[in-house]
């Protein structure tokens, strides 16, 4: 409560976050796109004796527009007792970051700028004179770049100095600061926090009902009672109304801005890379073709960079298997155990280790990458006539491609859709494209029953898989077409997309963080839940009721529905069973099937054909299966957030149905068709 | 003339913004404001959304809302 608290604002992408990480030592997820962080973190960091809290705000344009981001940031620093403001702009377009600044500098005193990205502005040959700039605007001003520690420092020095601007903000025309100079010494009266009074005279002015109620409610005190109608009125007699004169804060800040890069930014032309490569990205003959070229290569390296890892684990783990049978055995347990342990749980959770670890390590640090270097947004930009088509929002794009990670994360990621409407189709329709924890199963699949061995297997898979994934998207498309054509009717609504340059990736800070937040997370997850499943599903193998036991009671029950879809009931329940994680359907149901034969130390990919061969699988059955993992109900992580984000059960079992049904419908067709 | 009819590589000056006011006030915090010069570009490959320089950022917009921008080209 008493330690000093300091806030991140800044533009959106300018590079926030990653300062802020390199501040609080937090790891919070950044990414080369508009939007990364949607909800504030907060971190502390030391500075010798004194603790700071450090806030990180969500990136906005600007504090005027009403949208939840820009709500949220301009509330937090206006209701919060606080000592700083970091105003993060982006040094290679230093404009639109001076821009917000001027603002922030009517909201609070306590500001200070960092002009970030430095080493890139420095590339892009732009000069900034920093001391006078600093002493125009009346705050200090620093220069930063995350690579380089010492300019962290330096913030940080600068940060600890906290000075106080004492410079009165940019002079509007005689006529507001006329009316201005009237109503501040009112507002001083009843203002009972340490908000600028200026700011709050503002607010009245331009009548900013949505913030005045939030002052009220926050406060007590209703600024509207202030006789600040007649101020109004005299403004509106002279031309001022309102809309103008909104317009009018927003514009001369810009205006502002613009003439102070005249006279202290300097920038030497020189060869945009950038433009050239989003050329390429966007011309209608190379644009597509790139793109799936792109996600091919990313899938081939992901499916063949896993083979050789897949087996090393696979053999590695035999190995301990037989060590741990031994040394069962030596003490002395009985055979039952022994087989249980080590043939039952320790393969089939060796199998999962070796199956699922290879894939998701590769595939979601290549992702990471994609997405750090600043690719997402131009898929977006290419994928947006389809959305348009759809009457959703384009950042729907950025939302699925979120979900190819993970789901959850996706459906949270939609908070940067601001239209309810659109916000809805995209929490609805995203688990319809596989998340990271689904790949190693459909590629399980794809290796065992479709392919050759060797390069060209790994090539034939990569294309299958993308032939899967493309699936899920054209789904999405079709599903968010018919909900805004039904449910969920609407026109789309107002939506910019920012294409920010590209930025060579951090890659070992990619590798690092994307192995250890996201791959180990994932795989700790899905040994700690298929550990305890297995252990269910051994009572309920051992549980008998009427002659059968509990496992084959509700296989048997969900069989006939199974079969029909081309599956059969063990598949079924696995998928149920399998509820609170993706990854842990495929090891369910092998611990169901192993219950009468268990995985041989074969080859992992054969082993798994064999042993879903001797249950009665053919092709068919894999395509199902493959259907299935594709479409159906989101895990329950997943169903919690999409709770958490509508708070309505109905959308939350809407979003439970609509893959479901989607899924159950393929499958009982292809079962049809195929036989 | 509106920005939805601009042309590859050239620049504009905005005139006006003639949609409701919301939308005005998205426009004008992205830096689509009366007086402000945008440059074209790149577009998506269907032709819309197009992308446009302004204030030293690339920000692309539908051609829906492009249509409301008065703007007048530069020689």
């Amino acid at each position: 409560m008493s330690e000093p608290v300091v806030f991140f604002a800044g533009n959106p992408n300018v590079g926030k976050s990653t300062l802020f990480n390199a501040l609080t030592g937090m790891h919070q997820h950044t990414g080369n796109w508009t939007g990364k962080t949607v909800e504030g973190a907060t971190g502390t960091c030391k500075w010798g004796e004194h603790t700071v809290r450090i806030i990180d705000l969500p990136g906005v344009y600007s504090l005027a527009s009403h949208t939840p981001e820009e709500t949220i940031a301009r509330d937090t620093i206006a209701f919060t007792p606080h000592q700083l403001v970091v105003a993060v702009c982006d040094a290679t377009c230093p404009q639109r970051g001076l821009t917000l600044v001027q603002e922030l500098l009517e909201l609070t005193p306590h500001l200070l700028v960092c002009m970030n990205l430095w080493d890139e502005a420095q590339r892009k040959g732009i000069a900034i004179d920093r001391e006078k700039l600093a002493t125009e605007l009346g705050v200090p001003v620093v220069f930063t770049s995350s690579k380089d520690k010492a300019s962290i420092r330096r913030l940080q020095a600068k940060m600890a100095e906290t000075i106080t601007g004492k410079k009165p903000p940019m002079p509007y025309p005689p006529a507001i600061e006329r009316e201005l100079l009237l109503l501040t010494p009112l507002i001083e009266k009843v203002n009972p926090t340490g908000m600028s009074a200026r700011f709050l005279a503002l607010r009245l002015l331009v009548n900013d009902e949505d913030f005045l109620n939030t002052f009220r409610l926050h406060t007590g005190v209703d600024l509207t009672r202030l006789p600040a109608t007649f101020c109004s009125q005299a403004l509106s007699m002279q031309g001022w109304d309102s809309n103008r004169l909104s317009s009018l804060l927003i514009t001369q800040k810009q205006r502002q801005s613009k003439s102070l890069c005249q006279r202290y930014v300097r920038q030497t032309p020189c060869a945009d890379g950038t433009l050239r490569a989003d050329r390429w990205l966007t011309r209608r003959s190379t644009g597509l073709p790139i793109m799936l070229i792109g996600l091919l290569l990313v899938l081939w390296i992901t499916v063949f960079g896993a083979q050789a890892p897949s087996q090393w684990l696979w053999n590695g783990l035999f190995w301990m298997e037989g060590v741990l049978t031994k040394g069962l055995e030596t003490w002395g347990v009985p055979d039952f155990w022994v087989q249980l342990l080590s043939q039952g749980i320790f393969r089939v959770v060796a199998w999962v280790v070796s199956v699922m670890l290879p894939p998701m390590a590769i595939f979601f640090p290549l992702f990471t990458l994609l997405e750090d270097i600043g690719l997402l947004p131009r898929i977006a930009l290419n994928m947006d006539r389809t959305f348009q088509k759809c009457h959703s929002c384009g950042k729907q794009a950025l939302t699925m491609c979120m979900g190819l990670g993970c789901n959850a994360v996706g459906v949270t990621g939609c908070r940067i859709i601001r239209s309810q409407r659109e916000r809805l189709i995209g929490i609805l329709t995203n688990s319809l494209v596989p998340c990271n924890g689904r790949f190693p199963t459909i590629i399980a699949m794809l290796t065992a029953f479709f392919t050759v061995p060797g390069i060209l297997g790994s090539v034939i898979t990569a294309v299958q898989l993308m032939g899967i994934i493309l699936l899920g998207i054209v789904m999405t498309f079709l599903c968010s077409f018919i909900l805004s054509k039904t449910i969920l009717k609407g026109e789309d609504s107002f939506y910019s997309l920012e294409l920010p340059p590209f930025r060579m990736p951090r890659i070992g800070q990619v590798l690092v963080r994307s192995v250890l937040d996201r791959t180990l997370f994932v795989l700790g997850r899905s040994v700690a839940v298929a550990a305890p499943a297995g252990l269910l599903i051994w009572l309920m193998g051992h549980i008998t009721v009427q002659d059968a036991t509990l496992l084959q009671t509700c296989a048997g029950w969900l069989d006939p529905l199974g079969r029909w879809m081309g599956l059969d009931g063990v598949i079924l329940l696995s998928f149920i069973l399998g509820m609170p994680a993706n990854e842990i359907v495929v090891p369910i149901m092998l611990m169901i099937y192993s219950s009468t034969g268990a995985l041989e130390q074969l080859p992992s990919q054969e082993a798994l054909l064999l042993l879903l061969e001797r249950q009665g699988w053919n092709a068919t059955t894999a395509v199902c299966m493959i259907l299935f993992m594709l479409f159906h109900f989101p895990c329950a992580t997943t169903l919690l957030t999409i709770y958490h984000e509508t708070k309505s059960w109905g959308y939350t079992a809407f979003a439970f149905l609509l893959p479901t049904a989607v899924g159950m419908s393929l499958c009982v067709l292809t079962h049809f068709i195929l036989g | 003339m509106t920005l939805d009819q601009a042309k590859p590589g050239k620049i504009y000056t905005i005139g006006s913004i003639t949609g409701n006011a919301e939308d005005s006030r998205h426009l004008y915090t992205l830096g689509f404001a009366p007086g402000q010069t945008v440059t074209w570009r790149l577009c998506a490959p269907s032709g819309d959304p197009v992308a446009f320089m302004v204030g030293g950022a690339v920000i692309a917009l539908r051609k829906r809302q492009l249509a409301t921008i008065e703007v007048h080209q530069h020689e």
